[in-house]
Formats: C-alpha cells, sequence, structure tokens
C-alpha cells in the first residue's frame, strides 16, 4: 500500500494583515514523502506559536492519513486552553487534507465528495462606525469595487442607532445585497430586541450573536422577524448541537479552523443539514490558505452556500496573484488540494519568525505505525 | 477517473436454515452485485438488497453514474438521488444508493492505494466485535411461520434455542448474541432471554430484536420485565418514534433503531422527543459511506449511540466489508456489529474470507474496501444480470 509519510513541518510566524509589525498569522506547511506540500493556517495568539510547535512534533513519521490517531495522541496531551488547541490542530489537520487531496491528485472539493459549483457568493465586512452615511459609502464602495453581495456590518452599540445605521445601507446598496448585523454576544437580551425591531424594515439576512447565551438567542428568535445566526455562541460542533438543541438558531457562522478545523466543520454540516440550518462560512482575517479551504468546502455543501466572507488580503497576500473574483464571487482556486501555493518571496518578506520540525521521531525510518 | 462500465448480477443469498422473525420466515436472500468499471481499469464493488424493486433501481442508479468520476458522489447525491428517492421511490432508493456509493468509495480508495477506512480519518482498531445473530427460533430450511409458532406455543422448547445458540457460537469466541424476536409470545422471549441470560451468564452481551412487533403497551408490559436481564439495548421493540418514547420513559435498558429513525429527517424530532438512545445505522437505509458518516456526527453531538446495522442481517461480504470500515474507523463505536454471523452458508470473496475469530473480524487493509470477489462463485448463485457501458 502506498505511504504518505510525513517528513517535516515548516511553521512560519507571518506580519499579517500584510503591514503589521509583529506576527499575526501562522503559516503551516506539511511535507509529505512523495514530495507534495499541504498548507494550513491559524492565528496566532499569544503562545500560539510554542503549542503548535508541540503539536506539530508528533507528525514527522506519521501516515498523513491517520488522522484520528493524530487526534488522540493531540488530545492525550490536551493542554488546558482546549478550545484555542482545537483550533490549531484543526489547522494542521487542514494541512493534512490539503497534503492528502495533492497527493491524490485531485482538488480538495473532489476529495471531499466533488462540487456542485466552482464559484462562491462574496460577502465583506465592514468596519463599523457609528454615522449611517460614511457606513453607507463605505459599503457602496466594498459592492462597487469587489463585488460583495453581503455585508457583515458591526453594531455600534450605544455609540449610534442601528436602525438608521442599516436604514442607511439598504438605501445605499438595494435590495440585493445581504445586510448581517453582528450585535457581538450582547449581553442584555431586551436591548437587543429593541435593536431587532429598529433592523426589521431593513430585512437583515441574519442577525449574528444578538446575545451572549443560548437562552437570550431562543427567546429573540422566538420574538424576531429575522434570522438568528449563531457564530461566537455556536464555536464548535460541540456548542452548535447546544444552540440547535435550544432552538437558538437559524444560520451557523463558522470559521472552519476556528470550530476545530476541516473534520470538526463537516460534522457541523452534517448537524445544519439535519436540522435544516444555514452555514455562512467566515474566512474573515484569514489569508488564502484559510479562504481557499472555505471556498472549497463551500463549493462541496450546498448548505454552506451563502456568501462567503473573505479578508480584503485574499487578494494579494501571501499569493502572488491573490485569488479571482469574477461578478462578485469568488472562483474556486485550480489545481490540486487547495489549488494555492504561497508565493515564497511574499512568504519571506513577511516572515518574521520560522520554526522547522523534521525528522525527528522517525521521518524516512522509524515510521509511526497506526 | 471516469465511470465507464456498470456491471449488476443479482444472486441468492443462502442462509444456514430458516431465519424467523417478526415478519417472516426465510431461508434464503436476495443480494444485488454492483461492479463500476473505469477508464483506469479499477472495478469499484458495491451491494445492495435484490428485491426487485431495488434491483431496478440500482441499475438505475449505476446507469446515472456513467461518465462520471466516482468522487463526485455528493453532487450526484445531492441532484439526482435526493429528487428523486427522498420525493418517489424512499427507502429503496436510498438503499440501492447505498450499494452504488460503496462501489465509488472501493474505486476512490483503490485509486489513491488506500484503504477505506483512511479515507475517513484512519482506523482506530483493526478487528471489529460481531454479533451472533439468531433467529427467534430454530428451524430447518423450508420451515413456515406454523412450524415456528407450533414450538414457541410449548415452553418446554425455550432449552432448544439455548442448545442452538451453544453450538451456532462454537469456537468462534463471539461475546454478543442477537436475537430476534418473533413478537408471538412475550413470555416465549422472557424465557429465552432469561434462559440465555443463565446459560451464558453476565459476560455475554444480550440484546433482542422484535422488529416493532409489538405494540407500545404490549412493548411495556414485556421489557418492564426484561430490564432485569440487564439487556445490552431493545432493539425496536416497539413501532414509531411515540411509541419509543412512551417505552423509553418506563425502562432502563437503553432503546436502539433501526426502523423509526433511518433518515435524516427522523433525527430530530426523535431527540426533541427522546424516542432512543442508539443509532443503528448501515450504508443501504441511510444512503451510503458518507451519509452514515453524518449519521456518526449527529448522533455523537446529541449523545446518541451508534451502532451497526446490518440490512434483513444479511448483507454478503462486501457490504459486511463496508461495515467493517465504517467500524473501524469510528472511535466511539462500543457495541459488536450487527449481521447473521457466523451462519452465512459460503462467502463469495476470492482469496482471504471474512472469518469471525475471537469473536472479532479482522479489517481488510487492502486498497478500497481490500476484497476480490470470487465471479465463478457469484456465476452458480446469479438470477438475473444486467450491464451497460459507454
Amino acid at each position: 500500500m502506498a505511504g504518505l509519510w510525513i517528513e517535516g513541518v515548516d511553521l512560519d510566524l507571518l506580519a499579517w494583515p500584510p503591514g503589521r509589525g509583529d506576527g499575526g498569522m501562522i503559516l503551516i506547511s506539511v511535507q509529505g514523502s512523495d514530495g507534495c506540500v499541504g498548507y494550513g493556517e491559524a492565528a496566532a495568539g499569544p503562545g500560539c506559536l510554542d503549542r503548535l510547535h508541540a503539536l506539530a512534533s508528533f507528525l514527522p513519521g506519521r501516515d498523513a492519513f491517520r488522522l484520528t490517531a493524530m487526534h488522540d495522541s493531540w488530545s492525550e496531551r490536551q493542554e488546558p486552553a482546549r478550545g484555542r488547541t482545537a483550533a490549531l490542530t484543526g489547522a494542521i489537520e487542514a494541512a493534512l487534507l490539503d497534503l492528502q487531496a495533492r497527493h491524490a491528485g485531485v482538488p480538495l472539493c473532489r476529495y471531499l465528495g466533488g462540487r456542485y459549483t466552482d464559484r462562491v457568493p462574496l460577502a465583506g465586512h465592514l468596519g463599523g462606525g457609528p454615522d449611517p452615511a460614511a457606513l453607507a459609502e463605505q459599503a457602496a464602495g466594498l459592492v462597487r469595487d469587489r463585488g460583495c453581495r453581503a455585508l457583515t456590518v458591526e453594531s455600534a452599540g450605544d455609540d449610534g442607532d442601528d436602525g438608521a445605521r442599516l436604514a442607511a445601507l439598504r438605501r445605499a446598496l438595494g435590495p440585493d445585497i445581504g445586510l448581517r448585523l453582528d450585535l457581538m454576544a450582547s449581553p442584555v437580551v431586551v436591548q437587543a430586541q429593541a435593536v431587532l425591531a429598529r433592523v426589521d424594515a431593513c430585512f437583515p439576512e441574519f442577525v449574528i450573536d444578538p446575545s451572549d447565551s443560548l437562552a437570550g438567542l431562543a427567546r429573540l428568535r422566538r420574538l424576531a422577524g429575522a434570522a438568528i445566526a449563531a457564530g461566537r455562541g455556536a464555536p464548535d460542533p460541540e456548542g452548535l448541537a447546544r444552540a440547535i438543541g435550544g432552538d437558538a438558531l437559524d444560520v451557523w457562522v463558522a470559521d472552519a479552523l476556528d470550530c476545530g478545523g476541516p473534520a470538526a466543520f463537516l460534522r457541523g454540516v452534517a448537524l445544519c443539514r439535519t436540522f435544516a440550518v444555514d452555514i455562512a462560512l467566515c474566512a474573515r482575517g484569514r489569508s488564502e490558505i484559510g479562504a481557499a479551504l472555505a471556498l472549497h468546502l463551500a463549493a462541496t455543501h450546498r448548505v454552506a452556500n451563502r456568501a462567503v466572507e473573505l479578508a480584503p488580503e485574499v487578494f494579494g497576500g501571501v499569493l502572488a496573484g491573490g485569488l479571482q473574483v469574477c461578478d462578485g464571487h469568488a472562483l474556486l482556486p485550480h489545481g490540486d488540494g487547495l489549488g494555492v501555493t504561497p508565493d515564497p518571496d511574499r512568504v519571506a518578506a513577511l516572515r518574521v519568525g520560522r520554526i522547522t520540525v523534521a525528522g525527528g521521531a522517525g521521518a524516512g525510518q522509524g515510521r509511526v505505525p497506526a | 477517473m471516469k465511470i465507464v462500465g456498470v456491471r449488476l448480477s443479482r444472486v441468492r443469498y443462502p442462509l444456514a436454515g430458516a431465519k424467523v422473525t417478526a415478519h417472516s420466515v426465510v431461508s434464503q436472500h436476495h443480494r444485488t452485485i454492483i461492479r463500476l468499471d473505469t477508464d483506469t481499469g479499477l472495478t469499484g464493488l458495491g451491494e445492495c438488497s435484490g428485491h426487485p424493486d431495488t434491483w431496478r433501481l440500482a441499475g438505475l442508479v449505476a446507469r446515472q453514474m456513467l461518465g462520471r468520476d466516482p468522487r463526485d458522489f455528493l453532487p450526484f447525491r445531492h441532484e439526482f438521488a435526493r429528487m428523486n428517492f427522498h420525493q418517489r421511490n424512499g427507502r429503496n432508493g436510498w438503499i440501492a444508493y447505498g450499494g452504488v456509493e460503496t462501489a465509488c468509495w472501493d474505486l476512490i480508495g483503490r485509486h489513491a492505494g488506500r484503504p477505506v477506512f483512511d479515507l475517513l480519518g484512519g482506523a482506530c482498531r483493526d478487528r471489529v466485535p460481531v454479533v451472533l445473530g439468531l433467529g427467534a427460533v430454530p428451524l430447518s430450511e423450508g420451515a413456515s411461520r406454523a412450524d415456528a409458532e407450533a414450538i414457541m406455543d410449548d415452553l418446554g422448547n425455550v432449552d432448544r434455542v439455548v442448545a442452538y445458540a451453544r453450538q451456532r457460537l462454537g469456537t468462534t469466541g463471539i461475546r454478543t448474541i442477537k436475537l430476534k424476536s418473533a413478537a408471538y409470545r412475550p413470555e416465549w422471549d422472557l424465557q429465552v432471554l432469561t434462559a440465555l441470560r443463565e446459560a451464558f451468564g453476565p459476560d455475554m452481551a444480550l440484546r433482542v430484536d422484535p422488529n416493532a412487533g409489538y405494540t407500545p403497551a404490549q412493548a411495556m408490559t414485556l421489557f418492564r420485565r426484561l430490564d432485569r436481564l440487564g439487556l445490552e439495548f431493545f432493539e425496536d421493540p416497539t413501532a414509531d418514534l411515540e411509541g419509543m418514547a412512551r417505552l423509553r420513559r418506563t425502562v432502563r435498558t437503553p432503546l436502539a433503531t433501526n426502523m423509526c429513525v433511518i433518515q435524516f429527517e427522523q433525527l430530530p424530532p426523535a431527540i426533541r422527543l427522546g424516542a432512543i438512545d442508539i443509532v443503528l445505522g448501515d450504508v443501504y437505509h441511510w444512503g451510503g459511506i458518507a451519509a452514515v458518516r453524518d449519521l456518526i456526527a449527529v448522533c455523537g453531538a446529541f449523545g446518541l449511540g451508534f451502532g451497526i446495522h446490518s440490512t434483513l442481517e444479511s448483507e454478503w461480504d462486501i457490504g459486511v466489508a463496508a461495515n467493517l470500515h465504517i467500524a473501524a474507523s469510528v472511535p466511539s463505536m462500543r457495541t459488536a456489529m450487527d449481521g447473521h454471523f457466523p451462519s452465512v452458508a459460503g462467502g463469495i470473496l476470492d482469496g482471504e474470507p471474512l472469518r469471525v475469530e475471537g469473536g472479532a473480524i479482522r479489517v481488510p487493509d487492502g486498497p478500497g474496501l481490500g476484497i476480490r470477489l470470487d465471479e465463478a462463485k457469484i456465476a452458480t448463485l446469479t438470477v438475473e444480470t444486467a450491464g451497460t457501458a459507454l
């Protein structure tokens, strides 16, 4: 049987978004015994590089297909910050899945069961700001320049009137652009209820995290006309199951890496399909690697067909050309695996640190049995 | 890789003796053997029920796969299978689709040079424990329902079931007995299970499956009495979610099903009603290996157990191999795999048979499902063939 052994792992700490002095992102490159390289990425929070280093140190010499065994090894050494570790193991798992698909010589979407589309509607993110007119101008620019089909706008909280802001956006953008209002896990349900009432006439696509509790989300879902989305309220498949069990959401806003990696995301897909919950993929803050992963997943699963939120950096981050957009849709990258390969010069320019994990316990010789 | 040919055989599947359930007495089944040929020279194997309806549908689905890459099964599932089966052919359609999709997974694994379990995340075990499948009463081939009922009318015949179980267990090392109930006489079921518990002790896991043959009221009377025997679970003790939910409130033993929850849309009401503890899934009713993977995810998220079911306890070697690959890749699977082991009268594999040793079957670790067909043996059992090519 053809083995696909992990020869080594590079962890590049990159200044991200570009222009930032310190490291904001870790690019993971896993080298396979077939010469292929699989890519993943993780946000570089405090201590993440060291923990990723510890997790990656188990990889050399292992069979890249044995993901369950790797997760078992990791969970035996689970650190206290379980959620954060899940995001890191998920990032490695994404790189291994990319490696597997490249090894098989097929795009990741085909490796996951085939695609039903080769382009995915694009969503953008508005920074916010209390002034409705300024916000509308910013939004119009995003729609004009990038063709976004949906926009996420953060609540102004006590600093502004979300009803007036969404009304301005609706007037400026017309009826076809989806508006997603992010209340960022509001702690006071009655306040959120008042906001929902004010924005109802603007027909938001959905309202994200209008409460910081599942009970609050469920209550607002019963009272509000708008669809209720949970992101922070359903950070992983287990949280998603609790939210579903509590009748707390209509839409799952998911980052396929933060929720625990592609396998965890696919478990979430199974839950959402079973319980008639939509998925809005979000790759905000991700490079082209995380964005490409989101696009492949969206192209494979119709339930995740809503516009995918991508960061502006995916149009010129670690790739030479960036991802391609046509008519408000991000095009599925061509090629094996994720279909994107970081440009060495760009990575070098962004690099602020690097750790290489190679050989060690067994690359090439003492291979770890399943 | 493109599918360029489809070959199907409808084969007779002989059982060792007659099998008695709540709804039937059968001495043989029919199975549909599916072969998908690719332009790369590979052949993928699948299997599903050989009932005339599923046989016809399997041919329909397999022909729809012509010209497609077997790795593109999800769009096919969503575009073709859902529209056609959900709206029209229901369960039979998904059973047929499950057989064809299994052949796709076999092809994907063969093409990649990896066993199917590796495509599912890798194996957690290399051997899978299996059950001893016991009919309600031991009967020879050709016996009728009346013969079965005559035996059950005399509680003095209970020992015959125990002796039969002992003979069938032999040296297999199997540690789980699944008893089919004819749902004919509750006292018979009680006496048989009590006798099995006494004969084989507390370490032998016991299950009983009346195929929803008891009404909820009958089930409450019988299964409350069975509670004290410490069975592993009651499988479909009564019909439908409402009946299962009512029974579940009155018994301690977990309730399992492969009858009232066999499609995804049945999971939400089952969970809300608190109707079940364990879902017994298989690639046929659920519509393929990918669907079973999704089912496992849903079960895990909602604290439901998952076990491998066997369609009519009659998968042949291809279906058993598919179940073995799934079971090997599921860390949370704690129950023995369902099936009619070890009573199948001869296998259809070329090379190493799927043999029960130490209570378990070794998971084939070659590419794809890791098995090859004995086409000469298949030919002797074939009652019908169909095929087409690009």
